[in-house]
């Protein structure tokens, strides 16, 4: 059975098709990246899959089902984390975890459990009690995850999840983030930093122009263009597709 | 030279943002013509004076008075209202529907007027106080004394009617009186014709059956005289012929002499015979009974006739007494008309006489006695102001801060119902709001003189337009997402709310057309509520048409909101 699959998505703006033909399926437990070219339909796809845009044609089937027709089922399964702050900057740590975890319909023990679950995970134990403005940038994106991730979602979705972040602290990122994926979290990433996408994540898919126009395994893709880091793979794609 | 560069970005920028051009060049212009159009309808003549008179009559002839340009300031008829009760014709003073009331108290001698004044608006009841003073109660006073004189002259036009009418009824019960004695005359005269008549008809009724009898007695008589003398005549015959048969036969046997002495015998038994049958024929001649046959049958025949005439004639008799029993009757009640006219005539004497006498006496009085206590006065007005601008720009700034967010996003995205969020947003606001409401209202009974008893009345209006005015301003902070913008409209809203009362112009002097918007203004039906309940300390029963108005507005707003929020979302997604 496919995690995610995206059939046939397509999406009009009047005239102008923005996504067309969008085919793509994501593996259980897997961290699939996503990149693309400004302007490639990255950010509309996401905002199809987590139902705050509709699609003009295809369909989504999370675990089989089509959240296309049941947005609420995918909702409840995805958790979304941007490069922005998407907190209350005045609440702490915990009151952010408790507020967002009762909008998913969760009691206040599970929250509790929940929330201890994910701090020590995240690198924030300490901090809990502390108002989201008084952490610093990285502890902000970690923070941001472990709300993401409050209500124990199946799909975790990250939109440039290290923009903003120095090297040592992405590296830091990329570590909770994949001890995120070994709890057993799948994890789709957007980027445009490819040297991180093709570092951390297990396939990924190059989105140009509304259409996927590569899509593999990191290790299929160096395979194929012999050793090349996944930048240059990405800029060489791009390139072919343009020639 | 940077100054114009400057100068020149920000009205590109401006202009080219067709929302900030509306807000900055569109909303000026409609407070501007909104606060025109209340000056420009400010009008003394749009006074309204109430009256509560006990005799209804003479409120609805002041009415009629008034219709004209007697009752005027400034050449303009002021709009007189008629109240039942003296408690309802107050309460339309309290809550500015009219700019005085007067109560108009019938003395022996002079009828009072008191003219009750709404002291908790100096405007209103300067302006009232002086069309009063300077139109009213001169105009008015001579306007009773002309009246009066009017209503004297009416009332001699009404005795010399009723006079007059009077005469007439007198005399229509002398002409009945007249016609009684006529047809009693008539009658009498019928009763001796009837008493002739009877002596007549009676006799020939009674001898009806004897003419009868002789009637048929005739006839038989009359045929048995015929049978008779036809039987005679025929043996006459016989006897002639046997007498000429014996004469041939004796002329045959006797001798001449003896047969001429026969035949003389004979001859003379024969004219015998004859000389019998013309006495018979003589005495048939005379009993000519066939003659007085007819005229017993013409007397038989008048009697029917008498009959149907004394048929008739008891007939108009019965006629007779009844029209008598009628004309009777007619008299009695034009006795009793005619006694009914005189105690109103007397009535109409007394009334006129004391019309002729009244004069009307003004009492100027203030509705409130508040006047030393002015903070009081002003405090629901401060009240209202407060609550109308911190709920509707609180929950507008709320709801900007709250979309605006990053976190707005991941709020949306959660499997959480739009009504909870509305709902929740809402509660917040009234909670801050709550919160000021209860400083105010203790700062109102501790230091201003507000009744603890108006609790409830002050609890009730501030949530219904708080509630109101909080909903408006998430439904501008849900459609208008830039908060400059929303912040502007939000106080544009406040300002237009503001022009739209009676701050600005007082409603007694506005238009109607005017009033009709101004009273529908929540926050001059909040400011009316609470001056009502803590000023005038009023039942809130007497306001309850504004709390209902008001929480039907809510409930429109509440949906404005729910709908705002939803293309809000819309808007977020695309």
């Amino acid at each position: 059975m496919v995690f995610l699959d995206f059939v046939g998505v397509k999406k009009r703006y009047g005239k102008k098709e923005v996504l067309s033909d969008v085919t793509l399926s994501i593996q259980e437990n897997e961290i699939f990246g996503l990149v693309g070219s400004s302007g490639g339909g990255k950010s509309t796809l996401l905002k199809i899959l987590v139902g705050m845009a509709s699609a003009s044609g295809g369909k989504i089937l999370f675990r089989d089902k089509d959240v296309l027709r049941r947005p609420e089922f995918l909702r409840k399964n995805i958790g979304f984390a941007t490069q922005k702050n998407m907190l209350f900057d005045e609440l702490t740590l915990k009151e952010n975890a408790f507020y967002f975890g009762r909008l998913y319909s969760m009691g206040r023990r599970e929250i509790r459990e929940r929330f201890l679950e994910l701090t020590p995970l995240l690198g924030l134990s300490g901090f809990e009690n502390l108002q989201i403005k008084n952490y610093s940038g990285g502890m902000v994106k970690r923070a941001n995850l472990l709300i993401s991730l409050i209500h124990n979602p199946k799909l975790l979705i990250l939109d440039e999840p290290t923009v903003g972040l120095d090297p040592v602290l992405r590296d830091i990122l990329w570590k909770y983030i994949h001890n995120i994926n070994k709890n057993g979290t799948t994890i789709l990433v957007i980027s445009h930093l490819l040297d991180e996408i093709g570092e951390h994540c297990d396939r990924a898919g190059i989105l140009k122009r509304g259409k996927i126009v590569a899509f593999g395994s990191i290790k299929q893709y160096k395979k194929a263009y012999m050793g090349k880091n996944f930048q240059e793979i990405f800029e060489a794609i791009i390139k072919n597709e343009e020639l | 030279m940077k100054s114009f560069s400057i100068f020149s970005k920000n009205l590109k920028t401006v202009s080219r943002s067709l929302s900030y051009f509306f807000v900055l060049l569109i909303c000026p212009v409609v407070l501007i013509l909104v606060a025109g159009g209340m000056l420009n309808s400010f009008d003394t003549s749009h006074i309204s004076v109430g009256v509560y008179d006990i005799m209804k009559d003479n409120c609805e002839s002041y009415k009629e008075m008034s219709s004209g340009t007697d009752l005027s300031y400034g050449g303009n008829a002021a709009r007189i209202i008629c109240y039942n009760t003296l408690d309802s014709c107050l309460q339309a003073v309290g809550s500015s529907r009219i700019g005085a009331c007067l109560n108009v108290i019938e003395h022996d001698e002079y009828y009072q007027v008191d003219v009750y004044l709404d002291s908790s608006r100096r405007l209103v009841e300067y302006y009232s106080k002086q069309m009063i003073l300077e139109s009213f109660l001169e105009t008015q006073t001579s306007f009773v004394d002309e009246t009066a004189e009017e209503m004297e002259e009416r009332l001699i036009l009404y005795s010399l009617a009723l006079v007059e009418a009077e005469n007439d009824l007198y005399a229509t019960h002398s002409d009945l009186k007249d016609q009684e004695l006529l047809l009693i005359d008539r009658r009498n005269s019928l009763n001796e014709i009837r008493q002739d008549f009877d002596d007549i008809y009676y006799p020939i009724k009674d001898i009806e059956p004897d003419l009868w009898n002789m009637r048929n007695e005739l006839e038989a008589n009359q045929y048995i005289m015929q049978n008779s003398i036809n039987s005679f005549q025929t043996n006459k015959a016989n006897l002639e012929s046997r007498i000429n048969n014996l004469k041939i036969f004796l002329e045959t046997r006797l001798d001449s002499g003896d047969f001429n002495y026969a035949q003389n015998e004979l001859d003379l038994i024969l004219y015998d015979i004859n000389q019998i049958d013309q006495a018979l024929e003589n005495i048939n001649a005379v009993e000519n009974s066939q003659e007085l046959i007819g005229y017993i049958d013409l007397i038989l025949s008048v009697i029917p006739k008498l009959d149907n005439v004394k048929t008739a004639l008891d007939q108009t008799d019965r006629d007779l007494e009844l029209a008598i029993i009628k004309t009777v009757e007619a008299q009695q009640k034009v006795e009793e008309y005619i006694a009914n006219l005189e105690l109103v005539t007397v009535d109409l004497e007394d009334l006129g006489e004391k019309v002729g006498t009244k004069t009307a006496r003004l009492n100027f009085k203030e509705y409130f006695s508040l006047t030393n206590n002015p903070v009081l006065v002003s405090f629901p007005l401060l009240v209202s102001i407060i609550i109308v601008f911190t709920s509707l720009i609180l929950s507008n700034l709320f709801i900007l801060r709250q979309v605006n967010r990053p976190s707005y996003f991941r709020e949306l995205i959660a499997p959480t119902g739009d009504a909870s969020f509305l709902l929740a947003d809402y509660f917040i606001n009234c909670f801050f709001i709550a919160i000021q409401a209860v400083v105010l209202f203790i700062v109102g009974v501790s230091w201003v003189g507000v009744p603890v008893g108006s609790l409830w009345a002050f609890v009730i209006s501030i949530f219904l337009s708080a509630s109101l005015f909080i909903f408006i301003g998430m439904t501008l902070g849900y459609l208008i997402k830039s908060q400059s913008l929303s912040m502007l409209i939000a106080i544009f809203l406040v300002m237009l709310l503001l022009i739209i009362s009676d701050l600005l112009v007082p409603t007694p002097l506005i238009s109607p057309a005017m009033r009709f918007f101004v009273e529908l203004n929540p926050f001059v039906m909040l400011s009316n509520i609470l001056k009502h309940t803590l000023v005038l300390e009023r039942p809130m029963g007497e306001v309850s048409w504004r709390f209902i108005v008001l929480a039907f507005f809510l409930f429109f707003s509440m949906i404005a909101a729910y709908i705002s929020k939803k293309i809000n979302k819309n808007k977020v997604r695309e």
